[in-house]
């Protein structure tokens, strides 16, 4: 029987193509469409082979999904194959940001970037997250892109919060201390260094009475050594809490205790910690780049123009205005509703009529079949209303 | 984006596609973020408060808690942690070409310790028997990075002499063009700017402002403008007058500032003395940061103001000539801006004002890439 597979370079849990790609499988089976992964490297366990295992089961009218994330040989694969193909693209990081760290992992980028290209006239619908993401598509020629945020359950999000972090959270703030957090690989394109620098400036201006937890795992130690170097010699050291990987219920801590979400990434396909942010009810400050204006949407703070100052103005200010973090928080549950699975699942749905309408796909999904991740949702989300409430 | 269910009895293109479709994507994405009235309350709410925070930084800065000038200090310091390749500069060629001359080299000497019994004479019987083949390829590789190297050495010292002789990029005039010397926007071209731009609500940048006197007299006209500007003696001047001020240059602070968040942009200065590419790579950023419709306002002088004897040591040491206006029209019209008009003033300034039209997504695309954009900029300063 023919149906709709995924293809994915890693397949892990956690992470945000592997997410995606398992909440439009759940989806699928939903729709009676079977479906299955292939994927070169499955730390999920879920996989049914790799790329090659997929010819010995091929069947007519399959439709194929190539969730491209990195360069792979996948790619080639699918381009000499006949079956209809879709992509999901969720961004390609600019080689650029990691050429002076890795020139492997540039090289890499770059291959990647061509590979997306390579796709372009052999793909009948490609789907990304944002219109920034949707301009990189064009750009490499594909003729049919359609756009909808990643689909999380939000499920993932709730879970035990650790105790301890919580306590040291709390202990800062009674120490008259803001919690400042940003999640997300330690990386370049992520510019970690303007929040160190947007620290500094508010110590200048309102003394001592931030710390900012950068939670991610490093991944060039040149990167890191500069952020390193620049705490010290700006005299924040003290107040910068590298936290190099957590657990999830670490990480719930930090979402549910800080004061704020603070970004200043440069390049963002989606930013997916940012709609973490919004579900944990935390406010959200950011610099305008890449995808963030879009998920960000109304529910929180995002600044065009780089300035340590202003960032530093606005977080103390939601910092310290009950009445703006209430409305932030408000702001944040509105967005929540625009890009949680309420509104991706049926963006989805139509994506998938799509496809089998452009491939001539015999399958036939029921559409009016309910979504659980839909269902939870909605339970979850109209919780989430009357504690925000 | 409200929750849309699927209908059986409606066909996958009415759902989806033609939304989708290439041809349409523009107003597909248009309906994906279609404002809400609630919407338009929290930009109404939150641009309250963003007033209220410029006042303040403002106000931080009249007092001379974190000036501009520390915030362009910070900046310096942190590209000289990166490591090479990250910032540019001559000290990156340098460091790099080094590492590529020391590494060029391929040692057939290979190590042969090992901890395990008998392993290590294996080695050394292996790296025996074989060193006649790894010599022979040794050797043919050692002598074309040799060349290579070589090669890549001659390419820049050849590079070199001719960006010292373009008068380019050997430094920065403006660095030393301080307030001894600039071509000042006229009072009755800021009177001309200020009417202008009087109906402008949004964000307005003026760059580069010198001593701010036209910034000042937009601000005072109830006007949400700021300044930027690189020269140490002109900012402190600017300063004194308290107004909002970045220091930096005008391409480096346009590269910071996000797509379609300006409501109007003046740029003077770097139009008259600046080079070719600089000057369409402002152009190219102009286009990138403004709102579709916005206002952008060059405030040039003619080659003879330029010339003239307080403006001397600037037309000596700029690398560029002010241009004609007909100059002007033509480029702003190649990189998309419209309804361009001319209006001159006495003593050879002229005002030149268009606005960034709506762009399609393919010229969308080409405005806020990056490649574009720095294929635009001037070479980097980075010679001997």
């Amino acid at each position: 029987m023919s149906g709709i597979h995924h293809f994915l370079p890693m397949l892990a849990k956690g992470d945000g193509v592997g997410n995606n790609a398992r909440a439009m499988a759940k989806r699928l089976a939903e729709l009676g469409v079977p479906s299955r992964f292939y994927a070169d490297l499955d730390k999920a366990g879920v996989a049914s082979g790799n790329h090659l295992d997929y010819a010995k089961v091929a069947e007519p009218g399959d439709i194929l999904i190539y969730h491209i994330a990195t360069s792979s040989p996948m790619t080639t694969y699918l381009a000499r194959r006949s079956e209809a193909l879709a992509v999901v693209y969720q961004n390609i990081t600019p080689p650029e940001y990691f050429a002076p760290y890795d020139t492997t992992a540039a090289a890499i980028q770059k291959r990647a970037q061509g590979e997306v290209a390579m796709l372009a006239e052999r793909t009948l619908l490609a789907l990304t997250p944002s219109s920034f993401n949707a301009e990189d598509l064009h750009a490499a020629g594909y003729s049919e892109v359609a756009e909808f945020p990643i689909i999380f359950d939000p499920v993932d999000f709730i879970g035990h919060s650790s105790q301890a972090v919580e306590e040291v959270l709390a202990n800062l703030q009674a120490k008259g201390l803001a919690n400042w957090l940003f999640v997300g690989r330690l990386v370049p394109n992520k510019a970690q260094e303007h929040l160190i620098m947007a620290l500094h400036a508010h110590r200048e201006m309102y003394g001592d009475s931030a710390v900012l937890h950068l939670v991610g795992r490093p991944s060039y130690p040149g990167y890191v050594a500069a952020l390193h170097g620049l705490a010290l010699e700006l005299g924040v050291a003290d107040r910068v809490n590298f936290v190099m990987g957590v657990a999830s219920d670490e990480l719930a801590a930090f979402y549910r205790k800080s004061d704020l979400f603070i970004s200043a990434s440069e390049h963002e396909g989606f930013c997916m910690p940012i709609v973490e942010a919004l579900f944990h009810g935390l406010p959200v400050l950011a610099y305008d780049a890449g995808a963030i204006p879009q998920t960000l949407g109304i529910g929180g703070v995002h600044l065009a123009e780089r300035d340590p100052a202003v960032l530093a103005a606005w977080a103390r200010l939601i910092a310290t205005d009950p009445e703006l973090r209430a409305r932030l928080r408000r702001l944040g549950r509105e967005q929540l509703s625009r890009v949680a699975p309420t509104a991706t699942i049926p963006a989805f749905d139509r994506a998938v009529a799509r496809m089998i309408e452009l491939s001539g796909s015999p399958l036939a999904p029921d559409f009016e079949a309910e979504s659980a991740i839909v269902i939870q949702s909605r339970e979850i989300l109209d919780r989430l209303s009357e504690e925000f409430a | 984006m409200p929750e849309q269910s699927m209908h059986a009895d409606r066909s996958a293109s009415e759902e989806f596609g033609p939304e989708a479709s290439s041809g349409r994507v523009d107003d597909y994405l248009a309906a994906q973020n279609e404002p809400t009235a609630q919407d338009a309350e929290a930009k109404a709410y939150l641009l309250s408060l963003e007033k209220r925070i410029r006042e303040e930084v403002a106000h931080m800065r009249a007092e001379g808690k974190y000036p501009p000038s520390l915030a362009r200090r910070v900046r310096t310091y942190y590209r000289t942690l990166l490591p090479d390749g990250a910032a540019s500069g001559q000290r990156d060629f340098d460091a790099i070409f080094n590492t590529v001359d020391r590494i060029a080299y391929m040692d057939i000497d290979v190590p042969t310790a090992s901890a395990k019994p008998g392993v290590a004479f294996a080695k050394r019987a292996l790296r025996t028997l074989m060193a006649w083949y790894l010599n022979y390829l040794a050797q043919q590789f050692n002598n074309f990075a040799t060349n290579l190297v070589h090669l890549l050495g001659i390419t820049d010292a050849r590079i070199g002499a001719i960006e010292a002789r373009m008068d380019t990029s050997a430094f920065r005039a403006t660095e030393l063009l301080d307030t001894t010397a600039s071509v000042r926007v006229q009072a009755e071209t800021s009177a001309k700017v200020a009417e202008i731009l009087s109906e402008v609500r949004g964000r307005i940048l003026v760059a580069e402002c010198t001593d701010g006197a036209l910034l000042e007299r937009l601000v005072e006209g109830g006007l949400n403008a700021y300044g930027v500007e690189s020269r140490p003696g002109l900012l402190q001047t600017a300063e004194s007058r308290g107004l909002e001020l970045r220091e930096a240059g005008t391409l480096e602070h346009l590269a910071s500032v996000a797509a379609g968040s300006l409501s109007a942009l003046v740029l003077s200065g770097l139009v008259d003395r600046e080079s070719a590419a600089t000057r369409v790579a402002a152009l190219a950023h102009a286009r990138r940061v403004l709102e579709a419709g916005a206002p952008l306002v060059l405030a040039c002088a003619s080659p003879q103001a330029f010339d003239e004897p307080a403006n001397r040591v600037e037309a000596d040491l700029s690398p560029g000539r002010p241009y004609a206006a007909q100059t002007w029209e033509f480029l702003l019209g190649r990189l998309g801006f419209d309804s361009v008009t001319i209006e001159s003033f006495k003593a050879g300034h002229y005002l030149v004002v268009c606005g960034n039209a709506r762009r399609t997504p393919e010229l969308g695309a080409l405005a806020d890439n990056k490649v574009v954009l720095q294929a635009l900029e001037p070479p980097k300063e980075r010679r001997r």
